[in-house]
């Protein structure tokens, strides 16, 4: 027999408590002088062994109450009675799978987890080998796993491995460790029938047992077998009711940039869904708290309120300071599974890039103004970044540039000497100017005060006017060549490359082709003139578009290659442009690492703390960790000339695979129509003549075992209160008679 | 004769607490005494004789009859002439002296115990007695019986009687039986007996003694006392009970005997009612908590009115 709760056992000890109870009673008797002693000693003869005999029986009702109070309490579970392995007295080899997948590790009714149990029952299993019978265990998790590698009679060491087993976070299919179980009794097969008399192979039976949960993402798939294999499914669960599976977690986190407000304020989206086992929660509804834990501890809490069987979604909101990347995660409440509260993922607030435009035509009229078109192509393609501020010329030199990383002229006509050199420094420092001109603007202003960040200097303003009398079929001017290769513009591929080139543009201006300084041409129209040129200049970047965003010179604005356009050139010149990493990695999933080049080594610092070399590099120059069997944040180092420095872009973090959150079970026989590959709602078909014969050797009816307490808890204490009531019954007709006495004189 | 005087509809009852914190024997009987006398008009009993014998001072009670108008004209007092024969009563007051007569439970100081209970009521029946003019003796009982003063009405009677009172002890068993055998034989003349005792006697013989003595033409009066503890039972959890006249001691549970112990006791008593009704044994069951004046005020009144019975 085994027990769910065997700390509870100690309470047997209470059962004592009745005992000491009449000991203390017994031990000091009061003296007393009495005159009808004859009396007293009349009486004693009289009641003293009936009086013994209910003695007896009220404090061995009232131990015995205590003790299946107790018993009960430690929810015992039978021995299991395997019937394959009862059923075949001869020799067995037995594969013993157990389940270690993350929902093993459920708690339900609070008390020990089901892989705890599954290593209990293991344990009985392992004590009931006779010296014929050889086992060898199997871990079913992400991949199966052999705990002992060759079939074994030793008990201790089976025993030992059992006891040094661990659950894991991974979800695991079952089919498969069967699957691994069946090879591994037809190897064996094999080489029984070489070493060992052909009488005697034949006589050895070969069983598989699995010690599950039963959970019904685990039974996804069948297993196939050969006939002669018996094998039999425990549900380690089988005495807990369905409610105690109700379970909540966190099934997506994604962090985002909080729109439209400060550039460091981010939002968590978090989905928490309800799993309910049992129908009748389904649509009520329970309230959960959830913690956003950062780098530094909660930074924000909110409760939720869950429909059973529902998902709900709920954001939260955090400006965080100081750091750029880093990990958070989001906790859910505790409940029966704790592992599935808590989820993972990183904050990337380097690839925040915070804008200034400068109106330099603002207008009465929105679609005339250069602003209008700007705002609403970065709020389509860019949208998870800080919202740009928008200022007049007029006021840039109140404007702290150290603030933001980009800085847009939009139809700027002219610009102050101190304005330009506030820009010129901001440029230099690192920032990014990008330049739309305007039909009006002063070149020769621009040309002086700019004269360090211009990729060229303006020539002149070429309008439509000369290209109708070059083109008599179309004034228009379309983009010629593009640099595909540039950052900006790798993006575009056929039907939007084409949208793109098909711009149109009634006038531009021409630049000097200025030998001496060095330029990248983005884009040139069908002239050949430059559309989109850009320089580097100290640490940063200018990009000029040689016409207008607004709808005077060009089209540009309402294609809709002007959305891309304006998000490719803001994070370029922001430094912002590689693509956030999007890969989830869930545990025991192998994930890449992208390092810089002249890497030797790679050290991978897992949730624990411990720390992992990774020396595994693939062709196209990724490293591959497969070391991700903990949920949690892992920091990437990587290792050049001896010396290690951080790699914060690659670092990531791992969550538990959101299937194993449903601890919906299966019963043994829909377990076993699963793995046969039938459907579970038709689990009585026959089965074909090529698939293998099953047996539930679930533990022997623990329900009928409970029932059995509970009728026995029932009689005692019936029996408690039957001679009780007669002691107070018999007091009643003592104080009665005492009246009556009292009465008569 | 046969009347009482009462207050308010109550007769006027001396509480057994009071009784308990006088000290003294005489006092304490004789204040039980005037008690029970405030409730009589007069005295009950009257000499046949015409005799003259001598006087005595008229005390609230005495017949008026009897008042000796020239000795009043003399002397300007009252007195009440009394004769040579003029008690018809003779009585002897029988008090058992056993060990269980001493039961009271412990630290119930205001309680009386059997013996202080019996001796006070002899004691105030042997006052009033022998204010009336009968004879009146004393004899205790426990291993053997002992009249310790013979009954006579004399004047210092009842001195004796209270010094022999004060002086007797609670010793030995009750052996009640032979103690009124004895007593049956030793008496040729016809009186009154008038027993205090719980009959914690061991053998069924003591009722047979007093039946015999009914049998010789004595009026037999016979007071059981019994301690409230006796009769109630009230004990609680493990006690060990010893003997007060051996040395038998019981451990035990008194919560699990106590409904055998009260069915014991109520078959005993129904058995010493019933012996006593047959032996024509004036019977009355005395709880030692109960006020003795309405108790001694009974037995004036119908020892009075020559009924038979006190029930």
């Amino acid at each position: 027999m085994s027990f769910l709760k065997p700390g509870m056992l100690f309470g047997l000890l209470a059962a004592l408590i009745p005992i000491i109870i009449h000991l203390i009673h017994k031990r000091k008797p009061r003296k007393h002088e009495f005159a009808a002693i004859e009396f007293v000693i009349r009486s004693v003869q009289r009641i003293e062994r009936q009086w013994r005999l209910r003695r007896f029986l009220l404090l061995a009702c009232r131990m015995l109450l205590i003790a299946a109070l107790v018993f009960a309490a430690a929810h015992p579970m039978t021995g299991v009675k395997s019937s394959a392995l009862a059923k075949n007295k001869g020799p067995k080899r037995i594969v013993m799978i157990i389940d270690g997948s993350l929902s093993m590790r459920s708690k339900p009714d609070g008390g020990r987890s089901g892989f705890a149990e599954a290593k209990s029952i293991a344990r009985q299993i392992i004590e009931q080998m006779t010296a014929s019978d050889q086992m060898l265990i199997v871990l079913a998790e992400r991949k199966p796993r052999l705990i002992v590698e060759e079939f074994s009679n030793a008990k201790a060491s089976l025993l030992q491995a059992v006891t040094n087993l661990e659950a894991t976070y991974a979800a695991a299919e079952i089919s498969d460790a069967v699957n691994v179980a069946g090879e591994l009794l037809s190897t064996v097969d094999g080489d029984v029938s070489q070493k060992e008399s052909q009488k005697e192979a034949t006589e050895t039976s070969k069983h598989i047992i699995i010690l599950s949960d039963l959970a019904a993402h685990s039974f996804q798939q069948a297993a196939s077998l050969t006939p002669e294999i018996n094998a039999s499914v425990v549900n380690v669960f089988e005495s807990i009711d369905r409610e105690e599976f109700d379970n909540y977690g966190i099934s997506q986190l994604e962090i985002l940039s909080a729109p439209g407000s400060e550039v460091n304020a981010m939002q968590a989206r978090v989905r928490i869904r309800s799993y309910v086992s049992d129908e009748s929660s389904k649509g009520t509804s329970a309230s959960k708290n959830i913690n956003w834990v950062g780098p530094d501890g909660t930074v924000a809490e909110a409760s939720v309120s869950i429909v059973g069987g529902n998902e709900t979604q709920r954001v939260l909101e955090h400006s965080f300071t100081d750091q750029k990347r880093f990990a958070v995660s989001v906790v859910l409440e505790d409940d029966v599974l704790t592992e599935d509260n808590q989820r993972f993922a990183m904050v990337n607030i380097e690839s925040r890039v915070r804008t200034l435009i400068i109106d330099g035509q603002p207008s009465g009229l929105p679609k005339e103004d250069e602003i209008y078109y700007f705002e609403r192509a970065f709020a389509a393609g860019a949208s998870e970044q800080p919202a740009p501020k928008i200022i007049l010329s007029d006021d840039l030199q109140a404007q702290n540039l150290d603030l933001f990383d980009v800085v847009v002229l939009a139809g700027v006509n002219s610009i102050t000497t101190s304005d330009a050199k506030k820009i010129e420094t901001f440029v230099e420092s690192g920032g990014g100017l990008l330049i739309s001109s305007a039909q009006s603007m002063d070149i020769e202003q621009f040309n002086g005060v700019f004269a360090r960040l211009l990729p060229r200097t303006y020539r002149g303003f070429k309008e439509r006017k000369a290209l109708r009398e070059r083109k008599k079929n179309d004034d228009s001017l379309l983009l010629g060549e593009l640099n595909l290769a540039h950052p900006v513009l790798s993006v575009f591929r056929g039907d939007a490359l084409q949208g793109l080139k098909s711009t149109r543009t009634q006038g531009y201006f021409l630049l000097q082709p200025n030998r001496n300084r060095s330029a990248d041409v983005l884009a040139t129209f069908e002239d050949g003139q430059p559309a989109l040129i850009e320089s580097q200049i100290g640490g940063g970047k200018v990009i000029v578009l040689t016409t207008s965003i607004d709808r005077d010179l060009t089209d540009l604005a309402i294609r809709p290659a002007f959305v891309p356009l304006v998000r490719q050139l803001v994070l370029y010149l922001g430094d912002a442009l590689a693509p956030p990493d999007n890969r989830r990695t869930l545990i025991g999933d192998a994930r890449r690492i992208r390092v810089p080049k002249n890497v030797s080594e790679l050290e991978i610092t897992d949730p624990n703390g411990e720390i992992h070399s990774v020396s595994t590099q693939l062709e196209d120059k990724d490293w591959l960790f497969t070391k991700t069997a903990l949920p949690g944040y892992y920091q990437v180092k990587a290792v050049t000339s001896g010396e290690s420095q951080r790699v914060a872009k690659e670092d990531f973090v791992v969550n538990v695979d959101r299937q194993e959150s449903n601890l919906e079970t299966l019963t043994a026989q829909e377990a076993i129509a699963a793995l046969r590959g039938q459907d579970i709602k038709k689990q009585n078909e026959i089965a074909e003549a090529s698939a293998f014969t099953w047996d539930t050797g679930n533990n022997s009816d623990p329900n009928r075992f409970s029932q059995w307490l509970l009728i026995a808890m029932l009689c005692f204490f019936l029996m408690e209160s039957l001679l009780t009531a007669q002691r107070r019954k018999s007091k009643e007709d003592r104080s009665n008679t005492s009246r009556e006495s009292v009465g008569r004189i | 004769m046969g009347e009482t005087n009462k207050t308010n509809g109550q007769q006027r009852q001396l509480n057994v607490e009071v009784l308990a914190e006088i000290g003294s024997l005489s006092f304490r009987a004789r204040t039980l005494a005037d008690s029970v006398l405030h409730g009589m008009h007069r005295s009950k009993h009257h000499g046949s004789s015409v005799e003259f014998s001598e006087h005595k001072k008229y005390s609230p009670g005495d017949d008026i009859r009897h008042l000796d108008w020239r000795a009043y004209a003399r002397h300007d007092r009252d007195y009440i002439k009394q004769f040579e024969d003029e008690a018809n009563l003779s009585a002897l007051l029988v008090v058992d002296v056993s060990g269980s007569m001493k039961y009271r439970r412990e630290g119930a100081e205001k309680q009386l115990s059997k013996q202080d209970y019996a001796m006070t009521c002899a004691g105030a029946l042997a006052y009033l007695l022998a204010r009336q003019g009968d004879a009146v003796g004393l004899a205790s009982f426990a291993d053997e019986f002992n009249i310790e003063v013979p009954s006579r009405a004399r004047r210092g009677q009842l001195q004796e009687i209270f010094s022999k009172l004060e002086a007797l002890q609670s010793s030995g068993t009750t052996r009640f039986g032979s103690a009124l055998n004895q007593l049956a034989e030793g008496i040729s003349k016809r009186m009154s007996l008038i027993v205090f005792s719980d009959l914690l006697d061991t053998n069924s013989e003591a009722l047979q003694a007093l039946s015999r003595v009914a049998a010789r033409r004595h009026d037999v009066t016979l007071f059981h006392l019994l301690d409230p503890d006796e009769l109630d039972f009230p004990f609680e959890g493990s006690t060990l009970f010893t003997d007060l006249e051996g040395d038998r001691s019981v451990p035990i549970d008194a919560h699990a005997i106590k409904s055998a112990y009260l069915k014991e006791m109520d078959s005993f008593l129904h058995d010493v009612k019933v012996r006593a009704r047959s032996a024509r044994v004036d019977y009355e069951l005395v709880r030692t908590d109960q006020s003795p004046t309405r108790l001694l005020s009974r037995y004036l009144t119908i020892r009075a009115s020559g009924r038979g019975s006190l029930t």
